[in-house]
């Protein structure tokens, strides 16, 4: 009986999600496609994105392709193991080294060399040469060298949603006091304020146990989305969820008979449809079971701790 | 129990459906984009031919009144001195303004906040513009901004008088908006009473007009503002536009006024500097010498450099 409520309550929760994402995607779109070139350095908000481990020119393109003025796009990788891919982004962007020197703001935060665009279309980017390290020193890094008071780590693979960073920068401009965390429930991603992060020793999976309920603002607008799903895992989570489901199925008609069955199966139904309105609603990510991913992953930080993982 | 079951059953049955229908929205939605382009060429030409073949811009269902509404919108708010006159016409004869103004009455925050946004792009009756005014005062923050763009747009006269009455502070996306009527041409550029008046939203404006067409010979005013005004935000906001502007922020009341300010914001303001283009002896002028230090360290970094050291 309790695995019956439970399933009822979460794929209402679930619903209650998607409702929450739709007046949020409707008041971005409203704010930001209607209101024709009001997004221009909203209240001197710049942000910049941190990047750890991208290594592909289209996905550094994709990140170039924001039009906020006030808004560039950070590149750490390193030049002897990644190679290649360091060549082929300097000549890409044809850019050139210029002189760097740490800031000591953060003890993690070093850097080999430092690259920016000699090409005025590519200002925005800027490529950090330093040793192989964790995730989190990369991004202590590329924080080194942001101007913008507001960042964004990115991975891998990941994508900036449409208009995302214009969404943001008019969520903190409206912000009444200073915001030092602002968190996206439906792509589970933080921005952080740039002065919080070196106040509290640069990035790592607890930085975010040091924020408080004041300091930190939720919004349900979309900020990242990853474009590919590995297939075998893919296929390993649906057929995981059909076994489960089928076997939830089975158990209940065994036990409580043919309406409480039925009843569950809507229940299942109506999460399915939510979950693929939900993909197709935050554009670009058209997995439907990205989006379960990631609603899971924001249910269970109601029971732990907070992480900030990457 | 049986009863709960058949209710969710029937919740979830119908939930479904809703978000099916929902979901093949999304895809018809590009038809509307489609019928919106077409009325698009359809109003330029039209604007073209100073409002001949105004009668041949028809919107024959509800789905292309709305498409047609937002092809009006896009129109003029990428047009700087558009002729509200064609517009009209073709708004009357597809009786675009009683259709709008239903919808906002059914509507709701977001969505009603769009529909007054594209009420906002139409020459409207003096009637319509009194049924928006209640909308000013909404609770919902975005219902509120859209409807003050529609009063603007539709009384530009009474632009500094209606900005003044309001009881709440402009954040820079509402002044943003309101900067996007002045660039259609609706409102006039005059900075100087908005600079001088005591309110704070009309200076904010100001401050906002002043950066957003770059108007240098408003720099003796800015210092006045700066030496005079006692909100710290709108000092703040005067200094950052100077900033903008490229002016010398050398000044002793400049001085003053940032050793007053918190460390982060002087910080914040090292750094917005650095991106601006400030050299570091304008740097060293306002800032100590351990802030000034850190500038170094960012302006420095824009430079190319010459040395190259051992490890590459």
């Amino acid at each position: 009986m309790i695995l019956i409520l439970t399933l009822w309550i979460t794929t209402l929760l679930l619903l209650r999600h998607a409702i929450r994402l739709t007046r949020a995607i409707n008041r971005r779109d409203l704010l930001t496609d209607d209101i024709v070139g009001c997004c221009e350095s909203l209240g001197f908000v710049g942000i910049s994105v941190l990047c750890s481990r991208v290594t592909t020119l289209e996905q550094i393109e994709e990140l170039l392709a924001e039009s906020y003025d006030r808004y560039e796009v950070v590149v750490v990788l390193d030049s002897e193991i990644d190679e290649d891919a360091f060549h082929r982004i300097v000549e890409h962007y044809r850019m050139i080294r210029v002189n760097s020197t740490s800031t000591h703001e953060l003890p993690t935060a070093t850097v080999r060399a430092l690259y920016r665009s000699r090409q005025r279309s590519f200002r925005r980017l800027i490529l950090a040469d330093r040793p192989k390290a964790s995730v989190y020193d990369d991004l202590d890094t590329a924080l080194g060298v942001a101007s913008y008071a507001y960042v964004i780590p990115i991975s891998e693979g990941e994508r900036l949603c449409v208009r995302a960073i214009e969404s943001l920068a008019i969520t903190l401009s409206q912000s009444p006091s200073s915001c030092e965390v602002l968190y996206s429930s439906s792509s589970d991603r933080h921005l952080f304020h740039r002065e919080y992060v070196i106040r509290n020793g640069g990035f790592s999976p607890h930085i975010l146990r040091y924020a408080s309920e004041s300091e930190c603002l939720r919004t349900a607008i979309p900020i990242v989305h990853t474009r590919e799903i590995d297939r075998g895992r893919k296929y390993l989570l649906t057929g995981t969820i059909l076994l489960l489901v089928t076997t939830l199925l089975i158990v209940e008609w065994q036990r409580f008979g043919i309406p409480a069955t039925i009843a569950s199966a809507s229940a299942l139904l109506m999460a399915w449809m939510t979950i693929r309105y939900e993909s197709r609603i935050v554009g670009g990510a058209k997995c439907p079971i990205k989006v379960l991913i990631c609603y899971f992953r924001s249910v269970t930080e109601i029971f732990s701790t907070r992480k900030f993982i990457i | 129990m049986s009863i709960a079951y058949i209710i969710y059953t029937l919740f979830a049955l119908t939930a479904s459906v809703v978000l099916w229908a929902a979901t093949r929205t999304l895809t018809t939605r590009r038809h509307d984009h489609s019928d919106c382009d077409q009325y698009i060429k359809q109003l330029v030409r039209l604007i073209d031919r100073d409002g001949e073949g105004a009668q041949r811009i028809n919107a024959p269902s509800r789905r292309s009144h709305m498409a047609l509404a937002r092809a009006i919108y896009t129109v003029v708010s990428h047009t700087y001195g558009c002729d509200p006159e064609p517009i009209r016409r073709v708004a009357e004869r597809n009786d675009l303004e009683r259709l709008l103004l239903r919808q906002i009455r059914h509507s709701h925050n977001a969505r009603r906040a769009h529909l007054l946004m594209l009420l906002s792009a139409i020459p409207l009756s003096s009637d319509t513009i009194n049924s928006i005014v209640p909308y000013t005062h909404s609770r919902d923050h975005d219902t509120r901004i859209s409807a003050l763009s529609v009063t603007l747009a539709a009384n530009p006269s009474m632009a500094i008088r209606t900005i003044a009455a309001l009881e709440y502070d402009l954040t820079p996306f509402d002044i943003a908006r309101i900067i996007a009527l002045l660039r259609r041409g609706l409102l006039p550029i005059a900075y100087e009473p908005l600079l001088a008046n005591g309110n704070r939203n009309l200076r904010m404006l100001g401050l906002a007009i002043v950066r957003n067409f770059g108007i240098e010979i408003a720099e003796k005013r800015l210092h006045n503002i700066i030496s005079q005004e006692s909100d710290t935000a709108i000092v703040g906001e005067t200094i950052y536009t100077l900033a903008s502007l490229g002016r010398p922020l050398g000044h002793t009341r400049i001085r003053e006024r940032l050793a007053a300010m918190p460390a982060a914001q002087r910080k914040a303001l090292c750094r917005h500097l650095t991106v601006e283009g400030y050299s570091l002896g304008a740097v060293r002028n306002l800032f100590t010498e351990a802030e000034s230090q850190y500038a170094e360290v960012l302006i420095n970094s824009y430079k190319r450099a010459l040395v190259r050291t051992a490890t590459r």
